[in-house]
């Protein structure tokens, strides 16, 4: 099984293409670029076809990746994420017909969790879909996925102190909407 | 919202990260606003992380180990053709490396040939450049010009012959004559005013040659004298043909006996 502390020995070996070294890495990375790029489009199986392009592309650009430690390295898989889901989102601005029973399906949650707390989750991530596009990268990569204000300032080229505004912005806008204020702030 | 709520809104947000409890104590001054704030990012900081599909991991590194044998196809080809293309190259340069060792070396020999002597072993390579020239040029004029340049060229060379080798070369001789009788049916078959020029060098040339060759009767022997004297009177023949061709612009030369 392999580390994440293997991360750059593995992206090393993936430059040259090595097919083992880039099944690793998707092993490693897998979870972590479903569970964004999830609860950015809410819907199982595009987050999945999305994560599977996320990977796709890592093979395509993996030689131009320059990370120096393992959490660039995802910062990088994030940002493909990021590009992906963008991309997405604009496709289905176009054509906007998804099948009913097909969106916003929950999350795993466990057998254990209440049904209330299931209930809870799921106003939450829908109120999260009603964020802003940048509020939402910023709450998401922030809250579920445990990155750092520098590393998300990182990831999407902007500062700090940018991060810190849209979080704030996030958070009011996702009281306003659970408050039942409907449109984000 | 104030600034100072945001500054304790990211000071709680930092501690919630952290897991410092002092994130669940309200701030009394901001109590009412910062509160719910934080409960929301506790919530979602709680949301579960999806657990993703067993199958569909499989499913990508399959095709990120199909992508990756694509990648080391492509990047085998490419070096395939690079080498494919040195190879290329580097029988084109030594193709072109021959070609130009072969030219340099002709060059140097047609060079080399230009003051070669009748006898001598260049001699057949300045002959022979000589009709490369005469086919590379297609006007008549040119032509012309080509066949008086070379008249005047063998009237050297048996001229040099006769210098440094007390020869007479009568072969060398006839070429000059030959010479001059094509460069003059030439000229003849050119309109005026593009013959007058030629006409001119022509009749120069001929003056020279029979200039030249009576100097040279006083170094021969009585027999090779009448050779030249045989020549110097094809040259007059020649000089009066010219003269008919331009009657008011030249007068015969008068040969020193």
């Amino acid at each position: 099984m392999p580390q994440k502390s293997d991360t750059l020995a593995l992206v090393e070996r993936a430059k040259r293409y090595e097919p083992q070294a880039l099944a690793e890495l998707c092993q490693l990375y897998f979870k972590d670029i479903y569970s964004y790029v999830y609860y950015r489009v809410s819907n199982v199986r595009d987050a999945e076809d999305l994560t599977d392009d996320v990977f796709l592309k890592m093979v395509e650009g993996i030689r131009s990746c320059r990370a120096r430690e393992e959490r660039s390295f995802l910062g990088w898989l994030f940002r493909i994420a990021n590009n992906s889901v963008i991309d997405y989102h604009r496709r289905q601005a176009v054509r906007n017909h998804l099948p009913l029973d097909e969106k916003h399906l929950p999350p795993y949650a466990g057998p254990e969790v209440p049904v209330e707390t299931k209930l809870t989750q799921e106003r939450l991530q829908q109120a999260l879909l009603q964020l802003t596009d940048e509020q939402q990268q910023v709450i998401i990569l922030g809250f579920i996925e445990g990155l750092s204000n520098a590393e998300i300032a990182h990831l999407l080229g902007k500062s700090e102190g940018a991060i810190k505004s849209l979080q704030h912005r996030g958070l009011a806008s996702l009281r306003h909407i659970l408050a039942g204020g409907g449109d984000p702030l | 919202m104030t600034g100072n709520l945001d500054h304790l809104l990211d000071e709680r947000l930092a501690q919630l990260f952290t897991e410092d409890t002092r994130a669940e104590e309200p701030q009394t001054q901001y109590a009412d606003d910062l509160e719910p704030l934080l409960r929301l990012a506790r919530e979602i900081k709680a949301l579960p992380r999806p657990e993703p599909n067993p199958g569909a991991l499989r499913a990508t590194q399959a095709r990120v180990r199909e992508a990756a044998m694509l990648k080391q196809a492509e990047r085998r080809g490419l070096f395939s053709r690079l080498l494919a293309g040195r190879r290329v190259s580097l029988a084109f340069a030594q193709a072109l490396a021959v070609v130009i060792a072969v030219a340099l070396i002709g060059f140097g020999t047609v060079a080399a040939s230009a003051d070669s002597l009748p006898r001598s072993p260049l001699y057949p390579v300045k002959r022979t450049s000589e009709r490369v020239q005469l086919l590379l040029t297609f006007s008549p004029g040119g032509k012309a010009q080509l066949h008086l340049y070379f008249a005047e060229r063998r009237l050297n060379e048996a001229m040099r012959l006769m210098g440094c080798c007390q020869l007479l070369d009568e072969a060398t001789l006839m070429s000059m004559l030959e010479e001059t009788d094509l460069a003059i049916k030439m000229i003849c078959a050119l309109p005026m005013p593009e013959a007058e020029p030629l006409v001119n060098r022509a009749l120069e040339l001929t003056a020279q040659q029979q200039t030249c060759l009576s100097q040279m009767k006083g170094e021969v022997s009585t027999e090779e004298s009448c050779v030249l004297d045989e020549a110097i009177a094809a040259c007059r023949c020649n000089e009066q043909m010219l003269i008919g061709e331009a009657p008011d612009m030249h007068q015969p030369t008068v040969v020193p006996e």
